[in-house]
């Protein structure tokens, strides 16, 4: 047996706080008290986790942290987390799960910009929408996501899936503006609308269209490939997902690639 | 008026007699005193068992500037791990050393008085950024600071030249810009060089036309030299030379010497300047070359530029170059700029690799240097930070300076050709600790007439570190046991204590002010900023440098070589 830890914010937050420490398998083997007296920066200031959290402690079968209450103000949730599992009751802020290696979070609301960023592993999804920047490079950073599965239950912003390199990232609503820009590898499936410039700069990497077919751009091209060994292997990878994802398999896409303007071997499938 | 005693330390001041030998320093008001021994003092540390020397002074380091909020805006992804107050103080724990390659203004401060600095000087500011690099050296904690302002390469001494103006009119014209730009010094990056890549040259050796303005590196380096000796400014010429970093640049460092014409020079980051055309990949150590000139011209000094291994960015005024290096750029990125049409600016990351031929031959030629040249006041110990390496290796770098079995185990890690020829393994010399201070402390201030720094006489600035006498010299420079500037005690074991704000050094040449009118024709038609706007009072600087006070650093014209 393990110990889940519950923490539940006592206040709103004035002020963004990081709480990119705070991960299940460093809590799993700490008592209360020890937990408690975690820094953690608010503002400028240091506070311990006792002083804007009620926690406690039960026992669960796996190692878990669930944290309670309004935390959009709470950043970088699960950054570089390893394994266990992760859950937030409502909506959190940015940065979840950057850089996660392992285990699984789930955000039950909405979560603010930057969430997977350069995630290589683990599972990260999210109940309600994201903000820009999901599936993307954090700043400055030369890579985006690099592994695992993000999975979007709402909508997500502008430039879902920048440089992403590889893994899976399914977005059940719609996306903004330059999805999948500059992208190098992975997958991204899409079941809503998107909005300007589509996959802009992209390199490689596969885009498929469940839902609303995009415009095709002047730098993609049609290629007329015989896919349907691999569409076969993509619509069986992509079915878990759910609607419209789990249909796939009996909808013959047509397939282009692009970007011409930055090597052309990206692709979009766009099923009939 | 309290009086702090610094009792029975070794105090290593080799700018004055009887270095090494343990007494007691006694300090008031931000000064060094002489006290009787059974004078009383209202604090007394005991020093039993630990060098006391000056605080260090780095003469060469990109501290403040465009170039360096460039880097920083490059590479955030190297600031990532170190901003946390926790980080600010962790020291010198297991910090991943790119955190120090481009460091915010805070930690800039923090760990160079974590290491016994004092002070730092920033060697490229263009007149145009002067503000911007007084207000952001301003913002760099405990450390006194000055900068280099940059002529050699603007539109406005090029064409003078070209014309044929009077030596009088480009004398005003540098001593004006000393003065508005309350600099410390002059510094000349690639000479013409800069302005000559916008004109599509991609090279420019030292008695190369330029192509529009007919000038030669060659006459930009005597005029310049001439120029600051005439006026009177202590810190010669400071010269980063032409053709950095290609194979067979000491023909151009010869060349650049000669050019000066026993005029007074500062060579910097002389290790990129140093290499040969030998050996089958015709790249070699040029350093004995290098070292009998500088053995031989009394008149140059240089600091080394050394490289250390590891991450870091190459950030540099000199555009030609960096083109021609960005290719090498790790990561893949990199940013070129042009400055006010008067300057220009390259911004590369790199990774120096132990394993790559180019990479360890620059770290040995670097070492060459500093254990060939006989004269240790001529030699400044730099890493032309973040070029070669961030500040933060100093410790080790002296280390391998001072130890010889360290080195030569450090040798046998690196690319076995040059592990197996290079002169390095053959040199026996280990510096002394005499050695190690007047590279670091008091040949810098000798070199850039801080009368009051870099060592310990009476009436000298208490700019103090201590350090205890245990373990190898990297962890002894590391981590002293005290820091104090100006008196006040800033580090202690390793944390910060207290963060006063350091002074502003800078030069005030006298010259000839009816140049004023001949500069504001220039800058109504060609400049962006009103001419009555470019100068910096000594009001502004106090405010813009928080205050931390203003030093002028006396001139002593009529041509004192």
């Amino acid at each position: 047996m393990s110990q889940a830890c519950h923490l539940r914010l006592k206040h709103a937050l004035p002020v963004g706080v990081d709480a990119s420490t705070l991960l299940p398998e460093r809590l799993a083997t700490l008592s209360i008290d020890e937990i408690a007296r975690l820094p953690l920066e608010l503002g400028r200031d240091l506070v311990a986790v006792g002083d804007l959290f009620d926690i406690s402690l039960r026992e669960a079968d796996g190692v878990e942290l669930r944290f309670e209450g309004d935390c959009r103000k709470l950043h970088g949730v699960g950054r570089a987390m390893g394994e266990g599992r992760l859950v937030v009751d409502g909506p959190v802020g940015d940065q979840v799960g950057v850089e996660m290696r392992g285990g699984e979070i789930q955000v039950c609301g909405d979560a603010g910009d930057l969430a997977g960023g350069a995630m290589a592993g683990g599972r990260l999804e999210i109940g309600g929408s994201v903000g820009d920047f999901a599936a993307s490079t954090l700043p400055g950073a030369m890579d985006g996501m690099r592994g695992g599965v993000l999975i979007v239950r709402g909508d997500a912003g502008d430039r879902f899936g920048d440089r992403m390199r590889r893994g899976v990232a399914v977005v059940h609503g719609r996306t903004g503006d330059f999805l999948a820009s500059r992208m190098v590898a992975g997958t991204i499936a899409l079941a809503g609308e998107t909005g300007e410039h589509p996959g802009h700069g992209m390199r490689r990497g596969t885009l498929v269209f469940a839902g609303a077919q995009p415009r095709v751009p002047d730098t993609f091209s049609a290629t007329h490939h015989d896919t349907r060994v691999f569409w076969a292997l993509m619509a069986r990878s992509l079915a878990p997902f759910g609607a419209p994802f789990d249909g796939l398999a009996a909808r013959c896409p047509a397939r282009v690639v692009g970007d011409l303007g930055a090597d052309g071997k990206g692709e979009w499938m766009l099923p009939a | 008026m309290k009086t702090l005693r610094l009792r029975g330390g070794r105090v290593v001041d080799p700018a004055n007699p009887g270095s090494g030998t343990i007494r007691d320093i006694g300090v008031r008001d931000g000064r060094i005193v002489d006290l009787h021994p059974d004078a009383p003092a209202d604090e007394v540390i005991d020093c039993g068992g630990c060098l006391v020397m000056a605080g260090g002074i780095d003469l060469h380091t990109h501290i403040g500037g465009g170039k360096v909020n460039l880097a920083r805006l490059l590479l955030p992804e190297l600031q990532r791990d170190c901003c946390t107050p926790d980080a600010a103080q962790a020291w010198p724990e297991a910090l991943d050393p790119a955190a120090h390659v481009v460091p915010g203004t805070l930690l800039t401060g923090y760990r160079y008085a974590q290491m016994g600095y004092t002070s730092a000087f920033e060697p490229a500011m263009v007149p145009a950024n002067a503000r911007h690099a007084h207000m952001e050296m301003g913002d760099v904690p405990i450390l006194d600071h000055g900068a280099y302002v940059m002529l050699g390469s603007d539109e406005l001494l090029l064409r003078w030249m070209a014309e044929g103006k009077p030596f009088e009119q480009i004398r005003d014209y540098i001593g004006w810009t000393l003065n508005a730009t309350k600099a410390l010094g002059l510094k000349v990056v690639n000479p013409g060089g800069i302005s000559a890549f916008k004109f599509n040259q991609r090279k420019l050796d030292v008695d190369e036309h330029h192509s529009h303005w007919r000038v030669t590196p060659r006459d930009i380096l005597h005029t310049l030299a001439r120029g600051l000796t005439e006026l009177g400014v202590p810190h010669p010429l400071h010269i980063h030379g032409s053709n950095l970093g290609i194979p067979g640049n000491i023909e151009s460092t010869l060349a650049t010497i000669d050019a000066l014409e026993g005029l007074r020079a500062h060579l910097t980051h002389i290790q990129f300047h140093s290499y040969g055309t030998e050996g089958p990949k015709k790249f070699s150590s040029a350093a004995l070359q290098l070292v009998e000139a500088v053995n031989r011209h009394p008149n140059i000094s240089i600091d080394v530029g050394q490289i250390m291994f590891g991450q870091t960015v190459t950030a540099s005024g000199d555009t030609m170059r960096q083109l021609a290096n960005a290719h090498h750029a790790s990561p893949r990125k990199w940013v070129g700029a042009d400055i006010e049409c008067d300057a220009g600016c390259g911004v590369v990351p790199f990774r120096y690799k132990e394993q790559s031929y180019v990479n360890a031959l620059q770290w040995a030629i670097g070492l060459e240097i500093f254990l060939l040249v006989k004269d240790p006041w001529r030699v400044v110990l730099t890493t032309d930070h973040p070029n070669g390496g961030p500040f933060t290796s100093y410790p080790h770098l002296i280390r391998l300076l001072m130890d010889r079995d360290f080195r030569n185990e450090q040798l046998a890690r690196i690319h076995p050709d040059v592990a197996a020829n290079s002169a390095l393994k053959d040199i026996t010399r280990e510096l002394t600790l005499d050695e190690i201070a007047i590279m670091t402390r008091a040949g810098p201030a000798r070199l850039l007439g801080l009368a009051d720094r870099g060592h310990l006489a009476a009436g000298a600035a208490a700019d103090i570190a201590v350090y205890r006498e245990a373990g190898d010299p990297e962890s002894m420079f590391t981590t002293p046991e005290h820091v104090f500037k100006d008196g006040v005690r800033v580090a202690y074991k390793g944390r910060i204590t207290a963060s006063p704000v350091g002074g502003t050094h800078f030069v005030e040449p006298a010259f000839d002010r009816g140049i004023e009118k001949h500069l504001k024709a220039h800058h109504d038609v060609h400049g962006s900023v009103r001419f009555e706007h470019l100068a910096i009072s000594h009001d502004e600087l106090c405010e813009c440098s928080r205050c931390g006070g203003t030093h002028v650093v006396a001139c002593e014209p009529g041509g004192a070589v």
